[in-house]
């Protein structure tokens, strides 16, 4: 890789639960060790399917939730490791943008509040200048400026989002997580939102990492994209070589599964689907975490964990068959 | 047109009457089904599509109610039914899977309890061993991997796609000849989706069931539905054979709903095509054509009347002025906008 990177995130693991003094409870490893890194400007996309640890990845990158081990270099410092005091600089430049439209804004403030509640966090400005800041954040959005008095009722799922995304861009961030932005929304909306964010992405040169179990609206989005099961990465690839040739057996099986809406291929399509349920990251199966459901199995499967490992240029699978 | 209709919906009106108006839900919409079909509805929220299916069963909550039209379930008027009757149909003739598997079950109940209570509704006279059996035998119907030992389970003790199955399960026990969908696979995962989709499927072929597909997945409804019904403003846009809708689209928001799809197989780097705007509200919905005010190509006429459905073929119908035989096709491109 020529380009530094801007991100990167390097054995990453969050566990929740455990401890207990007499008994000892199991942990769910909810992200268990993945690695990759962003380069300044790129949308990385992360999929997967629920409980495979997308969200707290996310949540864990931001220091939403302290990483049980690992570090995250962004910028060129561990953010992982720093305190509540110094992470408050980075916490400026580094936003989110959360699923749901409706239970991520604060039902009884107004717009102007929400949007300007980062800038009262970070002291960025004076309060005589709140105004003007959140004006041209929601102007950036595509929303009235007339429309700050408003509470967040007042308008659709869509909107809401923009406020959402307005609230991300006011302090000017580097880098913006997304999570799920778009899935509440109704299709015709998905699009507008999709494009506006990259708009904004060559506007203010923004570094996005865009979460989603939508695989074709992240293929559309991002150049590179890390496919997620069951707390692991099973495959980091460019986003069209992964929909061409994915090499992982899940993904395999996950692209398989998306619907196409055209009938006439969706006729041709293989009548192959994975089967089983995802296992639970509380007792994941003992070796790769595919291997029950996996059509490939070998011995050695059950056993070993897979490492990630790079099979041809900027392609990366963990898998034995490789 | 010799096979006889096991549905048919003549000019059915639903409004839910609120405190800050009446919503006009569904105005105006018209269909038939015939046996062993699987019907796609698609729409985006607030389209009218759910409400429309809960009407067909009366299953409305209050604030909503039936304004006008009709509704023959093989002939007979569902409308004009006794609660008894009404009953009776629910029971015997109709199944129900919703969207949300969570909210649908009962969270205090065993599976194997509300499965055989669904089972003795529809067979009064059968034995609670018998009833048990049977509930066993549809979990395994519905591939539900332990059949057997889930009986005993609690719905929270399971998956979205354990679920699903389950509400499933219940849906089918009694044989019924019409199975309505509403969204059952926008809570799952993709690969759980596709399983679901495939039980549908098979379940179709092997019992002829009809089946309504309630969905807002063009994708899903490419895969799975012979039928397509185009809904928007709580009414019907767009009607055609699946090939029809995908690959004669007729009407402009069929168009721009396909176009706002990024295409999975060719990666090209401009923006998606997105309509503009939002669905029109339905407390005081447009004179004209629900979708004029978001449509690129809208003419006056569309602001003022709303545009009747114009035949295409024997199966394929839209509401659309730009299909008006009259209209001159050359002047297409200029919308008033």
């Amino acid at each position: 890789m020529s380009q530094q990177s801007f991100i990167e995130v390097n054995h990453l693991k969050k566990y929740f639960g455990g401890g207990g003094i007499l008994t000892k409870k199991p942990f769910i490893k909810a992200v268990d060790d993945i690695s990759f890194s962003i380069t300044k400007g790129e949308t990385f996309g992360l999929v997967g399917e629920s409980g495979c640890g997308k969200s707290t990845a996310a949540r864990t990158i931001v220091r939403l939730y302290n990483p049980t081990s690992g570090s995250v270099i962004f910028d060129g410092t561990d953010i992982a490791k720093l305190g509540e005091k110094e992470l408050k600089p980075y916490r400026r430049r580094i936003q989110m943008i959360f699923q749901d439209p409706y239970a991520s804004l604060d039902p009884r403030m107004t717009v102007k509040n929400i949007v300007a509640e980062p800038l009262t966090t970070h002291n960025i400005c004076a309060k005589s200048e709140y105004e003007d800041r959140v004006a041209q954040c929601l102007r950036m959005v595509g929303l009235e400026p007339g429309h700050m008095e408003k509470y967040p009722h007042e308008f659709s799922g869509g909107q809401r989002q923009r406020i959402g995304i307005a609230r991300a861009l006011i302090t000017r961030p580097d880098f913006i997580i997304c999570d799920e932005p778009i899935s509440a929304l109704d299709v015709s909306i998905q699009a507008q939102v999709v494009n506006m964010l990259q708009s904004l992405q060559e506007q203010l040169g923004l570094t996005y990492c865009f979460i989603a179990h939508d695989l074709a609206m992240v293929k559309y989005i991002s150049k590179r994209m890390g496919v997620m099961y069951v707390g692991q990465l099973v495959e980091v690839s460019p986003s069209d070589e992964l929909y061409r040739a994915p090499l992982h057996p899940y993904t395999i099986g996950l692209m398989r599964a998306i619907p196409i809406a055209d009938p006439r291929l969706a006729k041709l399509k293989q009548e192959v689907s994975i089967e089983g349920e995802i296992p639970s990251p509380f007792n994941p199966p003992s070796g790769c975490r595919f291997s029950p459901r996996c059509p490939k199995c070998m011995d050695i499967c059950k056993e070993i964990i897979p490492v990630l490992k790079e099979v041809s240029p900027n392609r990366f699978v963990a898998c034995h068959l490789f | 047109m010799c096979a006889k209709k096991l549905l048919e919906v003549n000019n059915l009106r639903t409004s839910f009457f609120t405190f800050s108006g009446e919503v006009q839900a569904v105005r105006n919409i018209s269909f038939s089904l015939t046996h062993g079909e699987i019907v796609g509805i698609v729409g985006e929220s607030g389209s009218g599509k759910s409400v429309a299916f809960l009407s067909v069963i009366r299953l409305l909550q209050d604030p909503g109610k039936i304004v006008g039209g009709e509704i023959l379930f093989e002939g007979e008027d569902v409308l004009g039914m006794s609660n008894v009757k009404l009953r009776r149909l629910r029971n015997n003739q109709i199944g129900m899977v919703f969207q949300e598997p969570m909210t649908s079950l009962n969270p205090t109940i065993r599976v194997g309890t509300q499965i055989t209570e669904r089972i003795r509704a529809f067979n009064m006279g059968i034995g609670k061993r018998q009833a048990r059996d049977q509930a066993e035998k549809l979990l395994e119907m519905v591939k539900l991997p332990g059949a057997k030992s889930h009986l005993e389970s609690y719905p929270w003790e399971m998956s979205g796609g354990m679920r699903q199955r389950v509400m499933f399960a219940i849906a089918i026990a009694c044989n019924p000849k019409l199975l309505i969908a509403d969204e059952p696979t926008t809570a799952l995962d993709v690969t759980i989706q596709n399983q679901i989709l495939k039980l549908l499927r098979n379940f179709r072929s092997e019992t002829n069931t009809s089946i309504i597909l309630i969905t807002h997945d063009l994708g899903v409804v490419a895969e799975t539905c012979e039928q397509v019904i185009v809904m928007y403003g709580g009414m019907i846009m767009e009607e055609g054979l699946v090939d029809e809708i995908f690959y004669e689209t007729a009407h402009q928001y069929t168009i721009g709903l396909k176009q706002s799809i990024p295409d999975i197989n060719n990666m090209g780097g401009d923006r998606l095509f997105s309509i503009a705007g939002s669905p029109p509200s339905l407390i005081d919905p447009p004179k004209g054509c629900p979708f004029c005010a978001r449509c690129d190509k809208a003419m006056k006429v569309c602001l003022e009347h709303c545009p009747p459905y114009f035949q295409l073929s024997s199966t394929h119908r839209s509401m659309c002025w730009l299909l008006d035989p009259d209209f001159p096709s050359h002047l297409a491109k200029e919308g008033i906008k």
